[in-house]
């Protein structure tokens, strides 16, 4: 097996992936594809630069799997030009035996506070568009 | 983490060991600045949300109720749907909508039965989203079924951060597939109200530990119901089918208030 793949194998792995069948990254570029297409028409933009995209750590997505997602589907679009700049946002959870708002950065964390897993994540598991620069 | 690539975020390790991410090789260079900069704010999935939305109040105003069902390849969602409905159609009357990357074959089991099913085929979609749902809809006589039921891809991966406008997702695990399922797949465990423990009946030719693997979904979870079942022998199929009925009466319920 090349590097490559085997890195691609690795993450999945690491990620309870299966990387034959799931590519849900693609479908997630597509909707940023689509959300800059729509400000570049909206704002009169003939070229677009930076797209910055805040990812929750809890969010069901791979940074690295969006960003090669995008690099693909960006071609030919009018959001070829543009460069994906992906920000992390902790994730969070209440607590429901401290009664209190923790941080949470892993799907399978414990509470920090009593080690328990009453936890309900509260922030932190989405995907957001921030800004995008264009002239 | 990188902010130019985004790598960084997680610890690829590869047998256990760390795997080197060289940041000098990703081809993302930092962009030059354009000269104007537009506020967004907009979730990615707020598409996908907002037609979840619209399906969930055509579910409400027909008093519908809608179950996404979730797991892995082969863990009988198919089989559990024809059962389910062999035992319950005399009193409510149950549609299907069918998810595949492939062939029509899980809606012609079904269809078999008497019930009507429709087939989404996603092609190299690895799950279904709220506009195909939307799609199937258009197609089912809705006001002419109690409980509408989605078969989606198999896979514990994707389907847990598309919202359909389901009232619920049940998830399915079967005995043959290892204890530790949900704590290798938390976010679909986790969004799931539901567990359905399938294939119980081959519990005596295995090695699986059923309170471990109860144990591993409640740590994920610790609201989700769970039931063990067989999809092919019937067993627990009583607790499965008063909890639909219930689950069903009460969104009639919830229309008629
Ligand atoms: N022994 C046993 N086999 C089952 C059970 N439920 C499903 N199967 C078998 O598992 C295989 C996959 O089932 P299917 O319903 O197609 O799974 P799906 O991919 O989740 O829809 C089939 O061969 C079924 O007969 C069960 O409760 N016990
Ligand atoms: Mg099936
Ligand atoms: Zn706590």
């Amino acid at each position: 097996m090349g590097m490559v793949s085997e890195f691609v194998r690795a993450l999945s792995v690491a990620q309870g992936h299966d990387y034959n069948n799931c590519m849900h990254e693609l479908a997630l570029a597509e909707n940023i594809i689509e959300i800059v297409t729509r400000c570049a028409q909206h704002e009169g933009f003939t070229r677009v630069g930076r797209v910055r995209v805040r990812v929750g750590t809890l969010a069901v997505v791979i940074p690295e799997a969006l960003q090669t997602a995008f690099a693909a589907a960006k071609r030919g679009s009018p959001a070829e030009t543009a460069v994906l700049v992906l920000e992390s946002e902790p994730g969070q959870a209440w607590c429901r035996d401290c009664a209190a708002t923790v941080v949470m950065n892993d799907a399978l964390d414990a509470c920090p506070c009593c080690q328990g897993y009453a936890l309900r994540i509260t922030g932190g598991n989405a995907l957001r568009v921030i800004d995008i620069d264009g002239e | 983490m990188c902010t130019t690539c985004g790598c960084g975020t997680e610890t690829i390790t590869l047998d256990g060991k760390v795997l080197p991410l060289s940041h000098a090789g990703h081809p993302y260079s930092t962009p030059k600045k354009l000269t104007r900069r537009v506020q967004i704010e907009q979730d990615v999935l707020g598409e996908n949300d907002a037609q979840a939305a619209l399906n969930r109040q055509r579910f409400a105003a027909q008093g519908l109720l809608v179950l996404n069902l979730v797991s892995s390849p082969g863990s009988g969602k198919t089989t559990l749907l024809v059962k389910t409905i062999e035992r319950l159609s005399a009193r409510q009357r149950i549609g299907v909508i069918e998810g595949d990357q492939q062939t029509s074959r899980d809606a012609e089991r079904i269809q078999a039965t008497g019930a009507l099913a429709v087939q989404i085929n996603t092609g190299k979609g690895c799950h279904l989203d709220a506009r195909m749902v939307a799609g199937a809809l258009d197609t089912l006589p809705l006001d002419a079924l109690d409980i509408l039921m989605i078969e989606n891809v198999g896979n514990l991966v994707c389907p847990a951060a598309f919202d359909l406008g389901e009232a619920c997702k049940v998830a399915i695990l079967s005995v043959t597939e290892g204890e530790d399922k949900p704590l290798k797949y938390p976010d679909m465990f986790r969004a799931a109200r539901l567990m359905l423990l399938n294939k119980c009946d081959l519990l005596p030719h295995l090695e699986f530990d059923v309170a471990q693997a109860m144990a591993h979904a409640r740590r994920v979870n610790p609201d989700i119901e769970i039931m063990q079942i067989s999809a092919t022998s019937g067993v627990g199929f009583e607790q499965w089918l008063d909890w639909l009925e219930q689950a069903r009466a009460a969104r009639r319920a919830g229309q008629a208030a």
